[in-house]
């Protein structure tokens, strides 16, 4: 295995992964360090895999210290407790309900999630393309959306399970009413980016202002609501984990602040690991959708 | 000249607050006309088109094409900008025949096969599945003018089209749309602070002024329609050249600015 990593032409004894790692903190053309830094593809993922690596490393050493004290500590639980506990939310029937916890917190939560985001962005981007576009719209909701946008969703969460009851549509408003003051004013601005040269232009190919607003704005628009969900997805999470800690039978959230109570870092750990790796997914997968299906974002003129 | 067709600028005066930006202007464009506006920046050119285009109104005076006043912009008047006249969502073909689609009046058939019949003009027709961004800076202001040609606009406003073009791909657009403009017998009022351009291009010259913009001199250019790469350098060409670029000095103080810079430095000659 060593010997494929030594060159193949020549005869050099110390590897040359070792040697390019010296080369490049030595070397007077700088590969690691400086604004003319060019690390390889291979340099590249090392280095990007170091702080997940030190992060690890310092977690087990700290985890290992603690268990030499006490063998049953909760705190820091080594890898096996966490397996143990992964398997038995994610592989094992829950015998009261009959379902897998993981599988339903996770189902339960996305739809949730889901929902609240997609509303959210529909109707971020109806009242910002219409506030970016048409004056009078924006005289009058633009400052009503920049109040709105000032309330910290938090702190309206009681009056919401007061109003809309502690079922779904609370959690779901949540989520709508922290996004969509901040997709609507992110759209807005983007529409008002729009070079004026083309709204003229539209004007001269006969475009009526509906013909404006919903074939000409609209898909110029969609990329930077892709981005703009990308950028509010952390917040969804957020606003979703508060409301199912507060009030819900099942959900991530739930789960997490449920276990909370018995100290059960083995479960909440895999759970936390869990949900981060869904909203990754998540971005990776609007990143995917942004690339294949607006080709012509990426490139466009002047950008 | 007919009284009451083409474009018609009358007594138009244009001002910003206190700043007044254009003058008492009087401007008549016939129908098949190539008109080129040329001046200094400042000079107000750029406002006069903005006005004929309608994205703003005159403070004071009356700008009518073809009998009707003006307003905001719409299918009368043709534009192609220096940068931004296409939309990067939409293929070359799609933008080309996005006119005709908007107007709901042919099939999206018969509007792709008008589009490409424009392309095929603008040499462009293999590249009708692109978008905007794939293309040259020259083929970019083609579709421009080809989107714009589909509409058959009773005058077509150019706002230093080929501004941002290198020199031999300026060449190219001079003779296409001098082409166009003898086919389409279309109708130019076209901006640009090139003189050489705006001779080569113009039936006329509009030489504009600035503080306050004001039309300064008319030029009649006297080459007929005939007109080709060479006679960029033949003596009566370059004879009017250095008229207008005389005149421009004159007015826009750029002459003074030079005697001035000389006496600090000690150059006078006196």
């Amino acid at each position: 295995m060593r010997q494929q990593l030594l060159s193949p032409t020549s005869p050099e004894t110390f590897p040359r992964w070792a040697m390019g790692a010296i080369i490049a903190m030595t070397n007077s053309s700088p590969r690691l360090f400086g604004i003319h830094a060019q690390p390889g593809k291979l340099l590249g993922w090392a280095l990007a895999a170091l702080p997940f690596l030190l992060a690890l490393g310092l977690y087990l050493w700290a985890s290992d210290i603690r268990h030499r004290d006490n063998p049953n500590d909760k705190l820091l639980p080594a890898p096996v407790q966490m397996a143990e506990a992964f398997d038995r939310m994610a592989f094992q029937q829950d015998r009261r309900t009959g379902t897998y916890p993981m599988a339903q917190d996770t189902i339960s939560s996305l739809k949730r999630l889901l929902t609240g985001v997609t509303l959210a962005a529909s109707a971020g981007l109806l009242l910002g393309l219409n506030m970016g576009l048409f004056p009078g719209m924006s005289a009058t909701l633009s400052p009503f959306v920049t109040f709105l946008s000032m309330i910290p969703p938090l702190a309206i969460l009681p009056i919401l399970f007061i109003s809309f009851g502690v079922d779904e549509l609370a959690k779901v408003m949540l989520i709508f009413i922290g996004l969509f003051p901040l997709i609507t004013r992110d759209i807005q601005l983007a529409v008002r980016k729009l070079p004026g040269e083309q709204i003229t232009k539209a004007l001269t190919l006969g475009a009526s202002s509906l013909a404006l607003a919903y074939r000409i704005v609209l898909p110029q628009i969609l990329p930077r609501l892709i981005e703009a969900v990308r950028l509010s997805l952390g917040a969804a999470w957020l606003f979703l984990i508060a409301a199912e800690a507060i009030a819900a039978d099942d959900g991530l959230g739930y789960r997490i602040f449920l276990v909370r109570r018995y100290l059960a870092m083995d479960v909440i750990l895999p759970y936390v690991l869990w949900i981060t790796l869904l909203g990754y997914g998540m971005d990776l997968l609007l990143r995917y959708l942004l690339r294949w299906g607006f080709p012509w974002y990426a490139n466009r003129e002047g950008e | 000249m007919d009284l009451e067709n083409g474009l018609i600028v009358e007594d138009v005066y244009k001002s910003y607050g206190t700043k007044v930006v254009l003058d008492n202007l009087d401007l008549r464009v016939r129908n098949g006309e190539f008109c080129t506006l040329v001046g200094p920046s400042g000079c107000g050119k750029s406002t006069l088109l903005r006005l004929i285009l309608g994205e703003e109104q005159p403070s004071a005076g009356r700008i009518s094409l073809n009998g009707k006043l003006l307003g905001p912009p719409s299918v009368q008047r043709g534009i192609v900008f220096q940068r931004y006249s296409l939309f990067p969502h939409l293929s070359v073909a799609d933008n080309v025949s996005l006119g005709l689609r908007l107007g709901n009046r042919v099939s999206a058939k018969e509007a792709r096969a008008e589009a490409m019949q424009y392309l095929e003009r603008m040499r462009l027709a293999e590249h009708a599945g692109k978008y905007p961004h794939q293309l040259s800076g020259g083929m970019q202001q083609r579709v421009a003018i080809a989107q714009s040609l589909i509409m058959k606009p009773e005058i077509l406003l150019m706002d230093e089209p080929f501004g941002a073009l290198d020199a031999q791909t300026r060449e190219v657009m001079h003779d296409l749309i001098r082409h166009v403009h003898r086919l389409e017998k279309a109708t130019i009022v076209f901006v640009t602070h090139d003189v050489e351009e705006a001779i080569y291009l113009g039936g006329r010259v509009v030489l504009m002024a600035p503080r306050p913009g004001r039309i300064d001199t008319v030029y009649d250019v006297p080459f007929g329609d005939r007109r080709d790469q060479d006679l960029k350098h033949a003596p009566e060409f370059l004879a009017l050249k250095r008229e207008i670029l005389e005149r421009i000095r004159e007015t826009s103080g750029m002459k003074t600015d030079l005697e001035q810079l000389q006496r600090l430095s000690g150059l006078a000659e006196a």
